[in-house]
């Protein structure tokens, strides 16, 4: 069976799957020993109603602008990438990346270039839904430049720092 | 009946909807308010008239008392309700629109000045005899004082904002190392949010709840409670889920809470619609936390057991009306739970989300009430608060809101922006909850069951997005097969949700 990576909500998936029938498929995610046999059915646009193991889930799915799937699986939210994690997005920063753990505005930069910094210090200030929320230094080193402005407005991930 | 012809709500989003909605149904006229980020939105749609009155940072728009006032005073508006969050529990605002000869729906401006700083409604509640948590707090406390006086007060300690609540601003301090730092980020929020950088420190309570009251008062001595709330399952200090009845309380320790709320509500010669925050601890004590001089959050759960309107009662006591009804009078009924629907993401430290709401569909039926300010085609931002819309839940006893309020969240489809719907599932369906194991550190001390319904959770939306994924794969083997001349055994082509053109239409904009 082949093998598929998904990305769901920052996650890494990897899952092998063949099909068993109509609308029938064998799927293993990789961390299982055991195969799910899921059962499709259509019910409209972007509407699945999916069974295994005795339970079914009324599925919803739209595309998003990336090209990934955007699914809700009896209310609950996931969003879905084909292929790895890539590095820019929140979950593969990586730990050495000084970046935006969520999307906000820019409130205060706490080190100038020059600075040196620990990994972990507190270095900027972001606001996200007027919450305070501290952004810490992805490594040891001296502040190269800063990559952001107070005010700016930033997606999650957003690397606002280099630290040489 | 109502006194005002048309009124002008200050704020946004799902209380801007609520407010509208109950203005309508007594025949007055709303205008809403909106930024520049928020057009189209729906409270602006769903009003009599919509004013846009700046950019998207709101001390340039629901902050800015000024273009407020202008606004309700060009479109003939003759009062202002401020929501929750942003104005509404500032005493130079409602001073302000009094001052413009405009009604202020809400408690007089020396109201919510004497409750507003919780340093002197600690003062006042000590003074009647009503329990407090100890701690230091004084008009302009300095951080040297703060600091000398921590180690009387002792730790862990908690910080809090002194004119404001929703938690902002608010930390625990185990030590005196930490608490410096922890005093300059409370500072800093308290300003951001509340405009006022006062802080206090007081003893942290181990499991808590958190229990309030909602009161009505007229302002011509007729002052009522609705009885209480347990708003003990909370998020960084926000709450998630709301019920009533407060769970465990004995009637006369439930008569008892409600009366020193109604007490406090007497002797500061409240007016309007306010809720007295309590903690109630393990031993079965209660202490006074804080009065919130405006409409809440959670209303709704109240309204669902008391079948009473509070939104339309604030109007009638801002037109000088007189609760028509006593205590004895107010019979609530079965239980109510609300939960908070957020786009947040509980698995990262509940850190804000975004994105564009694609498609939208919101629960109904038997005993479910949706409060939202959700539209099809929304783009959530970063820039407000992350509350997208309120599920409330009514059953003749616990278990049936509970099991309502699970089946409303299932039915929920909102698409394209992430929220914290999978997680409130978890929450309700987990036993902690079901045998109301509640205090305000319920997802700390709850942390091994609800990682277990996470992972779960996880395990479904895998198997779920393989299935999909596998689906297309399958239809290429389809049309492999039918260009070879063999019988097409399995979907059409376009089931393939990755490459079904019919989705694209989905996307912002664009009729399908």
């Amino acid at each position: 069976m082949k093998r598929e990576v998904l990305e769901i909500d920052g996650r890494e998936v990897v899952f092998s799957a063949q099909p068993a029938g109509a609308d029938v498929f064998r799927i293993q995610l990789v961390e299982e020993e055991r195969l799910v046999e899921v059962h499709l059915a259509r019910l409209g646009e972007g509407a699945y109603r999916l069974s295994w193991e005795g339970q079914t889930l009324r599925v919803r799915v739209s595309r998003d602008a990336a090209g990934g799937m955007f699914l809700v699986v009896e209310g609950a939210s996931f969003r879905v990438r084909r292929g790895a994690p890539r590095s820019g997005s929140v979950a593969g920063a990586g730990p050495s990346r000084t970046a935006a753990p969520t999307p906000g505005i820019i409130r205060q930069v706490l080190v100038a270039p020059g600075d040196s910094v620990k990994r972990g210090q507190i270095v900027i200030l972001m606001e996200a839904m007027k919450m305070e929320c501290p952004v810490a230094a992805g490594k040891d080193g001296t502040v190269a430049r800063t990559l952001v402005e107070v005010g700016k407005t930033v997606d999650a991930g957003t690397e606002l720092m280099i630290i040489d | 009946m109502t006194g005002f012809n048309r009124i002008l709500i200050a704020n946004r989003g799902e209380i801007a909807v609520r407010i509208i909605r109950a203005a309508r149904e007594v025949g007055i006229e709303s205008v809403a308010v909106y930024s520049e980020e928020d057009r189209g939105a729906f409270h602006a749609r769903l009003a009599d008239e919509a004013v846009e009155i700046g950019p998207g940072d709101p001390a340039e728009s629901y902050l800015h008392m000024g273009k407020l006032i202008d606004a309700a005073q060009k479109t003939g508006a003759e009062a202002i309700h401020p929501g929750y969050g942003f104005l509404s529990e500032s005493a130079a605002f409602a001073a302000a629109v009094a001052g413009a000869s405009l009604v202020w729906i809400g408690p007089p401006a020396g109201v919510i000045e004497k409750l507003g700083s919780k340093r002197r409604a600690r003062l006042m509640a000590r003074d009647m005899g009503i329990p407090l948590v100890s701690g230091f707090s004084r008009e302009a406390a300095t951080d040297a004082e703060l600091l000398a006086a921590a180690p009387s007060v002792g730790f862990p300690l908690l910080v809090k904002a002194a004119n404001g609540g929703g938690g902002k601003g608010m930390q625990v301090v185990r030590s005196m190392e930490e608490l410096p730092a922890a005093l300059a980020r409370g500072r800093r929020e308290a300003q951001a949010a509340f405009g006022s950088d006062e802080v206090l420190i007081e003893k942290f309570v181990a499991h808590p709840r958190h229990v309030e009251v909602q009161i009505l008062a007229d302002g011509r001595g007729n002052v009522v409670h609705l009885g209480e709330r347990d708003c003990s399952i909370q998020r960084r200090h926000q709450k998630i889920v709301e019920e009533s009845p407060a769970p465990h309380l004995t009637d006369d320790e439930r008569a008892e809470i409600c009366r020193a709320a109604v007490r406090l509500a007497e002797e500061v010669g409240y007016v309007g619609a306010g809720t007295v925050e309590f903690l109630w601890t393990s031993e079965r004590t209660f202490h006074f936390l804080e009065v919130n001089t405006r409409l809440q959050v959670e209303h709704p759960v109240t309204e669902m057991r008391t079948g009473i309107d509070i939104v339309k009662w604030q109007f009638r006591i801002a037109a000088g009306e007189r609760l028509d009804f006593s205590q004895r009078e107010v019979r609530p009924r079965g239980a109510a739970i609300e939960v908070r629907v957020c786009a947040e993401n509980p698995d990262e430290n509940f850190s804000p989300c975004t994105g564009v709401v694609e498609e939208l569909e919101e629960p109904a039926g038997a005993g479910i009430r949706v409060d939202s300010g959700l539209w099809a085609g929304q783009t959530v931002g970063a820039r407000y608060d992350s509350l997208l819309a309120k599920i409330i839940a009514w059953g003749q006893d616990r278990r049936e809101a509970s099991a309502r309020l699970r089946r409303a969240l299932a039915d929920t489809v909102i698409l394209g922006c992430p929220t914290n719907i999978g997680f409130l599932g978890d929450v309700l369906a987990s036993s902690a909850f079901r045998e109301m194991s509640l205090s305000t550190d319920f997802l700390e001390r709850h942390a091994g069951e609800l990682a277990e319904a996470r992972e779960e959770r996880r395990r479904r939306g895998s198997l779920a997005a393989a299935a999909l994924a596998a689906a297309g794969e399958a239809d290429k083997l389809g049309r492999a097969a039918k260009a070879s001349g063999a019988p097409s055994g399995s979907a059409p082509p376009a089931a393939d949700p990755w490459n079904d053109p019919r989705l694209a239409a989905f996307r912002l904009g664009r009729a399908p």
